[in-house]
């Protein structure tokens, strides 16, 4: 699992890749934590590199958008691989994320207008 | 005169693994190259892996309630079509009547597992043993289903 971190305009972007599973998406957790935390206000997450998902990586990011709500902060995932798009959409979390195809489209989204 | 006799596929495989969640990633490869050898797709063979991955992070947790110097026994028995994953714990029993699906509306971290494992596979049997308990998870592959090879062959 890696976890790169870096800031775009007004949003946070996390670029992960490796899988998000049971064994490592506590470190996932950790980091969106710290974010919220800091009351971050647009978090985008960028899945691109991310081959497999389970639901202690789906409940890891369901707690960042619970903690978000919170201060009416943003989170957008994007880039998500079509196996990972389909777990999301199996829990019926499809509608409750801000899914986007890309980074690119998710920043605009998140820009001062 | 040679007469070639199909043989119909009816095979077993068994593997005993700490339960340790890094260990559920080595459980995966197994299902889903057993799945490909029963002819699912690769759609399917992620969804039977993932299945079985929920039911080992469940053992892990309530099980064993995250002591990992425990024991989960995995038994696949592929067939042509089918494949049904039998995974046996000696942990504690929880009250089967207790694991259900959470209502998805609520949304909230955790009770997605099960709901998983529900959607995943065709059947999902929970049965309590002497000690511990045993899960099993089938799958069978849907008429008209293709491998992916055949597919690429058509």
């Amino acid at each position: 699992m890696k976890i790169e971190q870096r800031t775009e305009g007004n949003a946070t972007v996390l670029s992960l890749s490796g899988e998000i599973d049971m064994n490592n998406s506590t470190e996932v957790r950790e980091v969106l934590r710290q974010l919220v935390e800091r009351k971050v206000q647009n978090i985008v997450v960028n899945m691109g590199g991310v081959s497999y998902i389970d639901s202690a990586g789906l409940a890891t990011l369901v707690e960042c958008l619970q903690g978000l709500k919170k201060y009416n902060g943003r989170l957008i995932l994007t880039d998500l691989k079509e196996n990972v798009k389909d777990v999301f959409s199996v829990a019926r979390l499809d509608m409750v994320f801000e899914i986007r195809d890309s980074e690119k489209e998710a920043l605009e989204q998140v820009a001062p207008s | 005169l040679y007469c070639c006799e199909e043989k119909v596929l009816d095979e077993t495989v068994r593997l005993i693994i700490p339960s340790h969640p890094r260990y559920i990633r080595v459980v995966r490869g197994i299902i889903a190259e057993s799945a490909g050898l029963a002819g699912f797709s690769d759609k399917e063979r992620h969804a039977i892996a993932l299945a079985t991955a929920e039911g080992c992070s469940n053992i892990i947790k309530h099980s064993y309630e995250n002591d990992y110097s425990r024991r989960i026994v995995l038994k696949c028995r592929v067939r042509e079509g089918e494949v049904e994953v039998t995974l046996r714990d000696f942990g504690k029993q929880v009250d089967l009547d207790t694991i259900k699906p959470r209502k998805l509306e609520e949304i909230r971290p955790g009770g997605l597992g099960v709901h998983l494992m529900q959607s995943l596979v065709d059947e999902v049997r929970y049965r309590h043993c002497k000690m511990g308990t045993e899960l099993k998870l089938i799958k069978r592959r849907k008429d008209g289903e293709k491998r992916d090879e055949d597919r690429t062959a058509d």
